[in-house]
């Protein structure tokens, strides 16, 4: 889903997409900048706007009425830089289109899961159906090792919440960090300025995006490498709290059964339950500041609090599941205690056995 | 450095003198005078002409008025003014002399 915005060029309503509100935004914002000394100025982005509008029209037919980014981009492209013939008849040559600076993001238009392959698509020109499918490849070579590094991408990229962290995710020329900049700043100024297009241009509060996993990102997200870290932080304390809840797990299982820990005998004062109740106690006052930690950095990331929590269980199942998986092939004493628990479990699901 | 590159300054330069020549013609519109120019050497793009057109219009060498079109709003027609033929004839002169100048340089008994 796409939000659409609507704006008026000399006197005719149009409709954009989002990403081609904000180009059009920021070659308008660049053209008022370059014409600042101009005493014509409102005459020539007068005219500037008619010439855009008629390309838009071009564009446009009975059964397509929103100018997409691509089509803007087109348009704008053609019209070319404004340059103001002041400089230009001193032969200042127009600056060629800046590459942008790249930058890896989660994109979750498209995505199937978490956006990390559409990310990696955009970064390099390819198609994700094929970073989807090297993928997979991966994940089936390495025994699962590539899903690892899915599920550390998935919390460390962080996801391109605007139209500029879409088009660094692209790299797209046009959309040159300097336009933005120029643009950006001079939008206040643009702004008062009551009798230009951006009177009329509505934009309505920013739709809640809905993943299938991961709830509504609710605020918009702090810089690139804050989110990073606090991708880091979330991923880290989730780890960390899905450790100690297993190991909780084991505990209770162990001394239940064998009225040990790992060869270490329950005091004999205190009654099972008793030890079992100061087991759970212990593990919650330790995890307590982990899911504090962890609360926070997915708040850093835009999540609420039922985003975090839904987040967290998602990621510490998974954990959970990959982890015991992985203690089972790799690790014998793990194997060790593992392998009764699967026997009695089985056991107990399917008496007569598989 | 092919020629190419090397009259780039001097394209820019003439890209005036171009447009007032287009202009002199039939009265025509921003979207005719790039149609003109394209696939000349003069190709531009409206980021270029708007600002051109508006200081030769604070210049007083063109004027416009605007004409109803069929599709959309109505539309600037430019044409040159008095002062604006005066200047494009001024132009050509010196440009014949420039091309003649050149023309003859090199050759015994030439300008």
């Amino acid at each position: 889903m796409e939000r659409v915005v609507t704006i008026n060029l000399n006197g005719n309503a149009w409709q954009l997409d989002e990403a081609a509100y904000d180009a059009l935004r920021a070659y308008l914002g660049a053209a008022e900048a370059g014409l600042k000394d101009n005493p014509d100025r409102a005459e020539i982005l007068s005219d500037l706007e008619q010439a855009i509008a008629d390309k838009c029209s071009v564009v446009l037919g009975p059964r397509k009425s929103v100018v997409s980014a691509g089509e803007m981009q087109a348009i704008l492209k053609e019209m070319g830089p404004v340059t103001d013939s002041e400089g230009f008849a001193e032969g200042a040559a127009p600056k060629p289109p800046v590459d942008v600076e790249k930058r890896l993001y989660r994109l979750r238009q498209g995505a199937w899961f978490a956006g990390v392959c559409s990310g990696i698509g955009a970064f390099f020109k390819i198609d994700p159906t094929i970073v989807r499918v090297i993928f997979v490849i991966a994940a089936l070579i390495t025994q699962g090792a590539a899903l690892l590094v899915y599920l550390v991408m998935m919390f460390v990229v962080p996801s391109a919440e605007t139209s500029e962290e879409w088009a660094a995710a692209h790299g797209l020329p046009f959309n040159a960090q300097e336009i933005i900049d120029t643009a950006k700043k001079r939008f206040g100024e643009v702004a008062e300025n009551q009798n230009r297009m951006w009177k009329s241009a509505q934009k309505p509060p920013r739709e809640p995006k809905v993943n299938a996993f991961v709830s509504p990102v609710q605020k918009p997200a702090a810089g690139y490498g804050a989110r990073m870290f606090a991708g880091v932080v979330a991923s880290v304390c989730a780890l960390a709290e899905a450790v100690i809840g297993l190991g909780v797990i084991f505990v209770v299982w162990s001394l239940f059964t064998t009225g040990a820990v790992l060869g270490v005998e329950a005091p004999d004062a205190w009654p099972l339950w008793g030890v079992i109740i100061g087991v759970v106690v212990a593990s919650a006052f330790v995890t307590w500041p982990l899911r504090a930690a962890r609360r926070a950095a997915f708040g850093a990331l835009g999540y609420d609090a039922a985003g975090s929590e839904a987040a967290f269980s998602f990621f510490a199942f998974i954990f959970t599941v990959g982890g015991v998986w992985y203690a089972f092939q790799y690790w014998p004493a793990a194997r060790d205690v593992i392998e009764p628990i699967w026997l009695w479990f089985r056991a107990i699901i399917a008496p007569g056995g598989f | 450095m092919n020629p190419d590159e090397k009259f780039a300054p001097l394209r820019k330069g003439l890209l005036e003198f171009a447009i007032l020549k287009v202009i002199s013609g039939p009265a025509v519109y921003a979207a005719d005078i790039l149609a003109r120019l394209q696939g000349t050497d003069f190709a531009t793009q409206e980021g270029t002409l708007y600002p051109l057109l508006s200081r030769l219009r604070r210049d007083e060498l063109v004027d416009y008025e605007w004409q109803e079109s069929q599709a959309g709003p109505p539309r600037k027609y430019y044409r040159l003014t008095e002062m604006g033929r005066a200047h494009l004839d001024d132009l050509q002169a010196y440009w014949r002399g420039l091309n003649q100048t050149l023309d003859n340089l090199g050759t015994f008994g030439g300008a």
